[in-house]
């Protein structure tokens, strides 16, 4: 091989690999995170919940600073898991589909599952790490369908990041890159988070990563107002005792509430008179 | 962002852009993706194909083995659930910069260029359960290539294969064994690895089209290289026309799968060189001749390309025409003319932690004395070589150090080696090839919709006293740039 030809190969090289680093390390560059699992059951074959510094991975949370460690219990997790809702994004360019129906986005295994996971998991997280997770299930045509994304605390709400979605992988490569990776997109998300009630939605672009991927969907959900079951207006209304508040089919006991509302006001996320006001409240429904 | 940052990256800005523009080939093959199944059954490209498509994985072959079907009603081009955002048409096209130079005898000439490889529109799917199709047009286009001028339109491809039909002999299917399968058509043969589905755009596989007297390139600048009279124009690199009978079976004792292809072709190819056919006439040579191909595997612990292990046989048996058509010149030649030849050949793949995969394939060919003495060549021998090709392909979790998926790299080396020429009066080693190329394909963007690559292909090739004077020649290809379907 002559010199000139050594030349052009170096500088092709050069050029794709260059551009390739430049185009993913924007994208999605990160080495494996360092996590640790929370409890013996995080970690299994088919599912995890681990616990991973923010810093370990691309998604831009790592700015922020969580209400870390956080304690709800199991069953307080299910109520929470149960509201999560998903819908198929709206696809196509000259024959647009609409989207799909908005469904359940968890199995009442995965929510077993998910609510003492994670239960144990926010127990133990510091102020910077996330809680991610992965489920992996086997769909009708015997192909791997993995679901990923990562949750944290920031005062009284809880995000949700959904990264894949049942995304269906075949390659082991592909597989190992979302275990180990669960806050990335494997081709952009297909599904969003739908929100209900106390929930809201966050959608970030990152630069020019959103040029060739929309982010995960980022859902915010105002915890205490679904665990009491009611508007998070009643929460800081201070005028007369409320009216009777709608209970929804999903509503905890009172006596349930009352320990939620306790524990709230332990952790310092509300006030002593919003505490004393909405205590008052439950009171009056006897 | 600090002087330094920002000269960083304008440089690498400037990469890119040096990369979109850069350097392009005319020994283009075609190559096929089709995102139509991504939007069928809403599945991202990466289910079917390596990092950076076109080549299969383990499910995308089982897939198309198994006629594009899953075993659900999604299948069905009748299923009430599919979206109108499934049209069952894909493009695909690669663009960039492609540069080429050929020498031998102390010329040559170099070419570069902004273009296109040009175009393909497929289609590929089902027609009821159990009945699959398939359709690859090459539209006419008016500025071909990188420069290369204008190009006729062709239906490259074009067939329909029944599937399962060992039930019509009483043997009821077993979920993911395909005992018997019949594809009529216009179709890609079986070869040990496909082509049409080979990352390497410019660089075809040379035992699959290689035939004796004619060199791997056989002009330069319109000149043409030194070559003999070979009548027979069977590759098994190109589409042929025909019957074939194909199967899949899991194999528990392998936990692997058997596979068997027996094809019965007409022609792959309506001309070539024969004597007597006048100057500046293309004489036929096709037709009314039945050549056979087959093709058998066996894998172990996979399908043995991205899990497991693939041993394989193939061979080719047929007669070439080789008397021209007096009252037709462009027709099919003259049936009950033709001379025999043969392949044979063997072929393996490796796979190693679901990232490696190490294949190649070694084919002998033989054309026999007849071919080359209907030609008028004085004391005509048979014509006898061998080929092989070995590549590496490397598509790594994440790239080492800067820790990036999404990455394909591969090296192939190709050869030929004759054993015996048809016209005596050429060297032993007249038109022996060496061929290396590097491969690198970055994964842009994929969805269930589209896919997009970065591609970067790098060939060099010799071939050996094909020069008017006998010289070598020397050739080396380029390109770069975005290969991309929908």
């Amino acid at each position: 091989m002559g010199p000139s030809r050594v030349r052009l190969v170096l500088l092709s090289m050069c050029l794709v690999v260059g551009s390739g680093a430049f185009l993913s390390a924007t994208l999605v560059g990160a080495a494996t995170p360092i996590t640790r699992p929370p409890c013996d059951q995080c970690e299994e074959a088919a599912r995890f919940v681990r616990l991973q510094p923010v810093s370990e991975d691309s998604y831009a949370v790592s700015a922020r600073h969580f209400t870390h460690p956080f304690v709800l219990p199991p069953e307080e997790w299910t109520t929470l898991l149960g509201t999560l809702q998903i819908q198929r994004q709206a696809e196509g360019l000259l024959f647009r589909d609409p989207p799909g129906p908005v469904l359940p986005a968890l199995t009442p295994e995965d929510i077993s599952y998910l609510s003492g996971a994670l239960s144990q998991a926010f127990a133990q997280a510091q102020p910077h790490e996330m809680v991610v997770f992965g489920l992996s299930h086997l769909n009708a045509y015997q192909m791997a369908e993995i679901t990923t994304g990562g949750w944290f605390v920031e005062g009284p709400s809880v995000h949700v990041v959904l990264a894949n979605y049942r995304q269906v992988v075949t390659m082991p490569g592909t597989r190992w890159l979302l275990w180990e990776h669960p806050l990335r997109s494997d081709a952009g998300p297909r599904y969003d988070l739908i929100p209900g009630h106390h929930q809201t939605m966050v959608r970030e672009s990152s630069g020019i990563s959103s040029l060739f991927s929309s982010p995960p969907s980022e859902l915010v959900i105002a915890y205490p107002a679904i665990l009491l079951g009611e508007s998070v207006e009643d929460l800081t209304r201070q005028e007369s005792p409320a009216p009777v508040v709608e209970m929804g089919p999903s509503s905890i006991a009172i006596e349930s509430r009352f320990r939620v509302l306790k524990r709230l006001h332990e952790q310092g996320l509300i006030s002593e008179e919003e505490y004393r006001t909405k205590k008052q409240q439950l009171l009056d429904r006897f | 962002m600090n002087h330094r940052v920002r000269v960083q990256a304008i440089v690498m800005l400037f990469g890119l852009i040096a990369l979109v523009g850069y350097d392009w080939s005319q020994l283009t093959t075609d190559a096929q993706a089709i995102p139509a199944f991504g939007r069928k059954y809403g599945f991202s490209c990466n289910v079917c194909h390596v990092p950076g498509f076109p080549k299969l994985n383990d499910t995308g072959n089982l897939f198309r083995d198994q006629g594009y079907q899953l075993g659900a009603d999604q299948d069905l081009p009748t299923y009430e659930g599919i979206s109108m955002g499934y049209i069952p048409i894909s493009f695909r096209t690669t663009v960039g910069y492609q540069r080429a130079s050929v020498r031998t005898d102390a010329t040559g000439v170099t070419t570069g260029g902004v273009g296109f490889t040009g175009l393909d529109i497929l289609s590929f799917g089902t027609l009821h359960r159990n009945i699959a199709f398939g359709v690859v047009y090459t539209p006419g286009l008016g500025s071909a290539g990188f420069g290369t001028g204008a190009s006729d339109s062709d239906l490259e491809s074009a067939f329909v294969r029944l599937m399962r039909l060992e039930q019509f002999l009483g043997v009821k299917p077993e979920p993911g064994n395909y005992l018997l399968n019949l594809k009529v058509g216009k179709f890609e043969l079986d070869v040990p690895f496909s082509e049409k589905r080979s990352q390497t755009l410019n660089t075809p596989f040379v035992l699959y089209h290689y035939l004796p007297g004619t060199p791997y390139i056989a002009t330069i600048s319109g000149t043409s290289t030194s070559s003999y009279l070979n009548p027979n124009s069977f590759a098994i690199g190109e589409n042929q026309p025909g019957f074939e009978l194909a199967g899949l079976k899991k194999t528990a004792a392998t936990e692997g799968f058997f596979r068997y292809s027996l094809a019965a072709l007409t022609t792959n190819a309506f001309s070539g060189p024969l004597s007597g056919c006048s100057a500046g006439t293309t004489c036929g040579t096709g037709g009314r001749n039945v050549n056979f191909y087959g093709h058998v595997t066996q894998s172990f612990g996979g399908y043995g390309i991205v899990s497991g292990h693939r041993l394989g046989l193939f061979g080719a048996y047929g007669t070439a025409p080789t008397v021209v058509n007096a009252t037709c010149p462009t027709c099919q030649a003259v049936a009950g003319s033709g001379q025999p030849f043969y392949r044979i050949g063997g072929d393996f793949s490796l796979t190693y932690e679901g990232q490696w995969n190490l294949f190649g394939a070694l084919m002998y060919g033989n054309d026999s004395k007849n071919l080359f003495a209907s030609q008028g060549i004085v004391n005509a021998q048979r014509a006898t070589w061998y080929g092989a090709f070995v590549q590496l392909d490397w598509y790594p979790t994440q790239l080492p150090i800067v820790h990036m998926p999404g990455w394909l790299f591969s090296y192939r080396y190709d050869l030929i080696r004759n054993i015996q020429q048809g016209d005596p009066t050429f060297a032993k080693n007249y038109n022996n090839v060496n061929s290396q190329t590097f491969m690198g394909r970055y994964y842009l963007h994929q969805s269930s919709r589209t896919d997009i690559a970065l591609h970067m292909e790098y060939n060099f090739y010799e071939t050996a006293r094909v020069g008017t004077r006998g010289g070598d020649l020397h050739g080396q290809t380029l390109l770069s740039g975005i290969d991309f379907a929908f």
